[in-house]
């Protein structure tokens, strides 16, 4: 039987890609309505090119063009990955050995194929939903809405550099998805930016424009707010787990675009080739 | 199977300490002419009827950096500030610019937003960590009083923001009752990120609260 890749999975594994962007993006005023807007743009955008996908996949050229792209937000992944990793938890291994090992890991998930990465995607960005939801209503109480603040002048620039992030590997994905998936890719985006914006309203409410200023990791940081009485005091972990999870689905899902230039023998691109022959 | 493979051996890689840690419960802060001296109250396991009893240790220096390090060259384990629930302060430290102290307990990555930090009134911060021989017993007093009204709640990731915002901020105060038990003793309040007065109006170093 022809694998399908099914909508659900579709939408899911494009909802990593702004739930991957959490843990890295600064906080602040803007960033609310930057996360939103940023995400809008690329679930219209890559509407478009999943319609483009099927002429873009003709071509090898273009083929070839895309795999190179996906090197960009891939190496990008991996060393923030690996950066966040280092600076957090293991603070004395050396950075080269923990983007090996995520590496590893990234190229283990992508020979499985990209279907079968975008089936993964659907419990991973269920789970991450849930605890990102369930950190925001822990800290509820404690939220301080002085701290918000209407769109200004920066918007645009901060708009930019969410997007810098985020778009290349939604259109990556977006032109190598093997069917007409447009709406999927759309919802899945909208959705994940939905909670990008959330949870960076819910840091910037909670701790300050200036203390979320200090800190590198602004969202992982306020997680650590968020605590069942005494169980669970440090909720950061709880937090940023998922988080690496949709990352490394992302990642898996990138390294698929390149390992389909190499061989036909993984993803539904093959098989939708098949087909057509 | 490979993806619950990958997702076990990265879950692995998050759990587990590989050196043995000392992990610090609260600490004092106090300042005699240019030099700070850091008491860390350590949490200590190592009794027959493995009941986690206190253990008090000092380091002194010229800044907090210089402070923590000095601090961790002295303990047994690797310094461990993740549990450290509350930060005293005397009065000498508070009369001096906070907002650095607060930045850098804010950045520093082991440290928790939801660090206590309180001034000590007419006395030493670590005489008044040292009164109580009860770990945590410093941290329930000053959520309980948070949670009454009795007390600002003013965990570390506020008293940064509100440093940041006007150099304005309000602190509890603590101090050493006449029987040395540890008591609320009002409301420290700060103006240019310096310690200004008290809110029951004693003076800084007269101890006329009530």
């Amino acid at each position: 039987m022809r694998e399908r890749l099914f909508p659900r999975w579709g939408a899911a594994l494009f909802a990593l890609l702004p739930l991957s962007e959490i843990l890295y993006t600064t906080a602040g005023t803007q960033t609310v309505y930057a996360a939103a807007l940023a995400s809008l743009i690329c679930a219209l955008i890559c509407a478009g090119g999943a319609r483009l996908a099927p002429i873009w996949q003709r071509s090898r050229a273009l083929q070839w063009l895309l795999a190179l792209f996906a090197l960009w937000p891939l190496t990008s992944s991996l060393a923030r990955m690996g950066v966040f990793l280092r600076s957090t938890v293991f603070s004395s291994r050396p950075l080269w050995s923990l983007i090996l090992l995520l590496t590893v890991c990234t190229m283990l998930a992508a020979t499985s194929g990209l279907n079968r990465c975008a089936m993964w995607a659907l419990p991973v960005a269920w789970l991450a939903g849930v605890i990102v939801i369930l950190s925001g209503i822990l800290t509820v109480s404690q939220l301080q809405p002085m701290h918000w603040g209407m769109p200004d002048a920066t918007l645009p620039r901060e708009t930019g550099r969410i997007l810098l992030r985020l778009l290349p590997a939604s259109l990556v994905l977006s032109l190598s998805l093997p069917e007409r998936l447009s709406g999927a890719a759309a919802r899945g985006l909208a959705t994940g930016g939905a909670l990008f914006a959330l949870i960076s309203l819910r840091t910037t409410l909670l701790l300050g424009v200036h203390t979320a200023a200090l800190l590198p990791y602004p969202n992982f940081s306020a997680a650590g707010l968020a605590a069942i009485g005494d169980f669970a005091r440090h909720g950061e972990v709880f937090f940023a787990v998922p988080l690496l999870l949709c990352e490394l689905g992302r990642c898996a899902a990138l390294a698929c675009v390149l390992l389909l230039l190499f061989s036909h023998s993984y993803g539904v691109l093959r098989l939708s080739r098949r087909a057509k022959q | 199977m490979k993806l619950p493979g990958i997702l076990l051996l990265l879950s692995l890689l998050l759990c587990g300490c590989a050196r043995e840690v000392s992990p610090v419960s609260a600490l004092a802060l106090d300042r005699t002419d240019d030099v700070y001296r850091l008491t860390a109250e350590v949490v200590r396991q190592d009794s027959l009827d493995d009941a986690a009893s206190p253990a008090y240790l000092s380091a002194t220096g010229r800044d907090l950096p210089e402070l923590l390090t000095n601090l961790s060259n002295i303990l047994p384990g690797d310094l461990y500030l993740s549990h450290a629930q509350v930060l005293l302060i005397s009065e000498s430290v508070a009369e001096e610019s906070i907002l650095p102290l607060a930045d850098y307990l804010c950045t520093e990555n082991d440290v928790r937003l939801s660090l206590r930090v309180a001034v000590v009134r007419d006395g030493a911060a670590t005489d008044l960590l040292q009164a109580d021989d009860e770990i945590y017993a410093l941290s329930e007093l000053l959520d309980r009083a948070a949670q009454e009204g009795t007390l600002p709640d003013m965990p570390l990731y506020r008293v940064s923001e509100v440093l940041h915002a006007d150099g304005t901020a309000i602190l509890p105060a603590l101090h050493l009752d006449e029987f040395g038990q540890t008591a609320p003793a009002g409301t420290a309040v700060f103006a240019n990120e310096r310690l200004s007065c008290f809110l029951d109006g004693g003076e800084i170093g007269g101890g006329a609260h009530a």
